[in-house]
């Protein structure tokens, strides 16, 4: 697993880094813009670190489907599946650099937000202005900031679990299409359908969940749902290549 | 120690391997020979585990092939595949990482031999440049059964002589080496049987010695004579 994680990396780390890397550039702007007083610099900071945060949880699940497509349909497959690994260990290694990477965006996202709350702390001038305003403007909500950290909890584990679902229904149905489908004219389209029809069995499934668990325990609910749902793909999708894979 | 029993692999109505059964004995070199198309490639990529056959199957020492087998048979597919970002080092890297058989000395050993620059980007490699550096890595294995598919193709003249020198150095009492081509004059000097092919089906298993001395045709005769 180690050397399979290690290609991985090596495979997806251009991407990855371009996008740290923008966001870094982002985050000076943020910054200078911050400390000069420069508005447009500023904004500038501001729209390149939200792409950027976008990128990294879109773009990087994005390249790791379009990598096993082309592992499973060229020749380069040979270089996975002429390894003494097992196809659980490939795809696992697939979807854990995935979940890695998310991590290393959200986490450099976090800090970035971290800093740029302490630069423009110190930039008010006063230690209440930021603060005083912040809780001001929760408790005109209704919220107090445990409330705010477990909601941001919520929807970041949401977003996560989500991310990681649809890379494996696009896993899936990458790995139908060299299975089931080999060789077939159209298999392409077909792998389209397949995920498709899964993200759209998802989507209903959640809204039956939704209407079903009471709102308390919905965050819970969805992540169990999005765990269980990731585990049966993978299963499902290691199976298929250990049984039916002609590459 | 390889063990093919009644295999057989159909692509939609074609049948690529019609029944084919037949042993591949360790310490011997094997040819297989027959026309584009005759299911060679078919066979040596469902030996590797790389196709799965549709019915009957191969054994590696009383086990059908899988996982483990992989650690015991080195293949080189006739088709390039390593990934473009690599440089020719690194396949010997991702060789050692996966193979615990795996010689590195023996790669650079094999690189210098075959004029292949360490630092050289395999994506500008030329097709011959190429095919060397795939019999490289499937050579500095110290594997059971090697499987090397069309390992001349793309190959100039005087190349040729240096990749079966390598196929040569690598022959061993405990391996056996099987060899797919249609240039039969240029691998029969280090053939001990040769297997005919064609329309997925075995024609005939030779002794090549017993070829020569009895029949007194070499491989190339009986290969015509065979495929006419």
């Amino acid at each position: 697993m180690r050397e399979l994680l290690k290609y991985e990396f090596r495979k997806t780390r251009f991407l990855n880094l371009v996008i740290l890397i923008i966001a870094a550039a982002g985050e000076g702007a943020f910054l200078l813009g911050t400390i000069l007083r420069a508005e447009n610099v500023l904004l500038t900071g501001c729209m390149i670190l939200l792409c950027s945060s976008a990128a990294g949880i879109l773009l990087a699940p994005s390249q790791s489907a379009d990598l096993l497509y082309r592992e499973l349909n060229t020749k380069q497959s040979y270089m996975l599946f002429l390894t003494p690994r097992s196809p659980k260990s490939i795809l696992g290694a697939k979807i854990l650099t995935a979940i890695i990477w998310l991590i290393v965006q959200g986490a450099v996202t976090g800090l970035f937000a971290c800093v740029d709350a302490g630069v423009i702390y110190r930039a008010s001038g006063s230690t209440e202005g930021l603060l005083s305003a912040l809780l001001s403007s929760l408790g005109d909500s209704g919220f107090s900031m445990p409330d705010l950290a477990l909601k941001a909890a919520e929807i970041i584990g949401t977003a996560y679990g989500f991310v990681l679902l649809v890379l494996m229904e696009l896993y899936f149905a990458e790995i139908v299409q060299s299975t089931v489908l080999n060789g077939r004219k159209g298999g392409g389209w077909f792998a389209l359908l397949i995920f498709i029809i899964l993200f759209a069995a998802f989507i209903s499934l959640s809204g039956h969940v939704a209407a079903a668990v009471p709102e308390a325990l919905q965050f819970a609910a969805f992540i169990c749902m999005d765990a269980a749902c990731i585990v049966i793909f993978f299963l499902l999708g290691s199976y298929l290549m250990e049984k039916k894979l002609s590459v | 120690m390889l063990e093919t029993k009644n295999l057989v692999k159909k692509f939609g109505s074609k049948t690529a391997v019609d029944d084919i059964s037949f042993a591949v004995e360790p310490g011997k070199t094997y040819l297989l020979l027959g026309p584009n198309g005759s299911g060679k490639t078919t066979w040596m990529k469902i030996a590797a585990t790389l196709t799965k056959p549709t019915s009957g199957d191969v054994y590696l020492d009383g086990e059908p092939v899988g996982i483990n087998s992989r650690k015991k048979i080195s293949y080189m597919p006739t088709e390039s595949y390593f990934y473009n970002w690599m440089r020719v080092a690194d396949v010997g890297t991702y060789y050692r990482d996966f193979f615990e058989d795996f010689d590195t000395e023996k790669f650079k050993e094999m690189l210098a031999r075959l004029d292949l620059a360490p630092d050289a980007r395999v994506r500008d490699l030329s097709s011959g440049m190429n095919a060397k550096l795939r019999l490289a890595a499937s050579m500095s294995r110290y594997a059971s059964v090697y499987l090397l598919d069309e390992p001349l193709n793309g190959i100039d003249l005087v190349a040729r002589d240096q990749v079966l020198d390598a196929v040569i150095g690598a022959m061993t009492p405990d391996a056996a080496i099987v060899i797919s081509s249609h240039l039969v004059e240029e691998v029969e000097s280090i053939a001990s049987t040769a297997v005919f092919i064609r329309h997925g089906k075995i024609l005939e298993i030779r002794d090549t010695e017993d070829l020569r001395d009895q029949a007194g045709l070499s491989l190339a005769d009986r290969y015509r004579q065979l495929m006419q």
